[in-house]
């Protein structure tokens, strides 16, 4: 069984709404398992603000391509922007442990990716950044 | 995401409804910013209306914890559901912050601090 979908968003916050209607569509289209789908809605989310927050120079409009693929049971998301080449995977190992006063604020986002997904990769081809998670649609249930 | 305020002595309940996304996560912490700006010390963030937080809802639950930490005040979360008790496990941030199962708890742990 084979099944994609491919949404074209801005990069600005307040496309996460989009984004998340995207992914639920696709969750009831295709019966996915529902404790699934708000980790992979996280995954995507932190890729997407890693992205806008982090991917542009300028303040122009651009656009962020997210599609699914959904082949014998696994489901692939690919992120791809033309932002500068950002491989949000080589971020700094978060922090995890310690007292309040000594966990930093940021570095969490690229740790929940990882948590989530089975396997993330990146790749920077001419200008685009391609960052495709995949995870195996098993409940946890 | 919607933000109920109620009071209840000197425990201000802040009441979450709906998604605490890289959208929304802006206007908590300026709320939650804004309550510490003009005294109040003893907050709870009650999730039982919410249905999922990202990273960017833990650093503005983490910047109003560490902000509150600075006044000797004190940050309480109650009714996390599965997901989000997930995501606070994973960051490891379920060990900084007090989580309880209930407002009622939450209220009265901080109506217990002197």
């Amino acid at each position: 069984m084979r099944a994609q979908d491919r949404l074209v968003v801005r990069n600005e916050l307040a496309e996460l709404e989009r984004l998340s209607g995207f992914l639920s569509a696709f969750w009831e289209k295709h019966r996915l398992p529902p404790d699934l789908e708000l980790d992979i809605n996280l995954a995507v989310e932190e890729v997407f603000c890693n992205v806008v927050r982090h991917g542009y120079q300028d303040a122009a409009a651009h656009e962020i391509v997210v599609c699914l693929l959904l082949e014998d049971g696994l489901l692939s998301v690919s992120v791809e922007d033309d932002g500068v080449a950002f491989n949000p995977l080589e971020a700094p190992a978060p922090v995890l442990d310690g007292p309040l006063d000594e966990r930093p604020v940021g570095g969490l986002g690229v740790h929940l990716i990882r948590s989530v997904a089975d396997d993330v990769k990146y790749r920077r081809e001419g200008n685009r950044n391609h960052l495709v998670l995949k995870k195996r649609m098993e409940s946890n249930r | 995401m919607e933000v109920l305020e109620q009071r209840d002595g000197e425990v201000v309940v802040l009441s979450l409804h709906g998604r605490l996304d890289g959208g929304t996560s802006p206007g908590l912490q300026e709320k939650l910013f804004a309550l510490i700006d003009q005294g109040e010390k003893r907050l709870v963030v009650d999730g039982s209306d919410l249905a999922y937080v990202s990273s960017s809802g833990l650093r503005a639950l983490l910047l109003a914890a560490k902000r509150l930490a600075e006044v000797s005040g004190q940050l309480v979360l109650c009714s996390l559901n599965e997901h989000i008790r997930k995501v606070f496990d994973i960051t490891g941030l379920a060990s900084v912050f007090d989580i309880r199962g209930s407002r009622h708890d939450a209220i009265t742990t901080l109506q217990e601090e002197k």
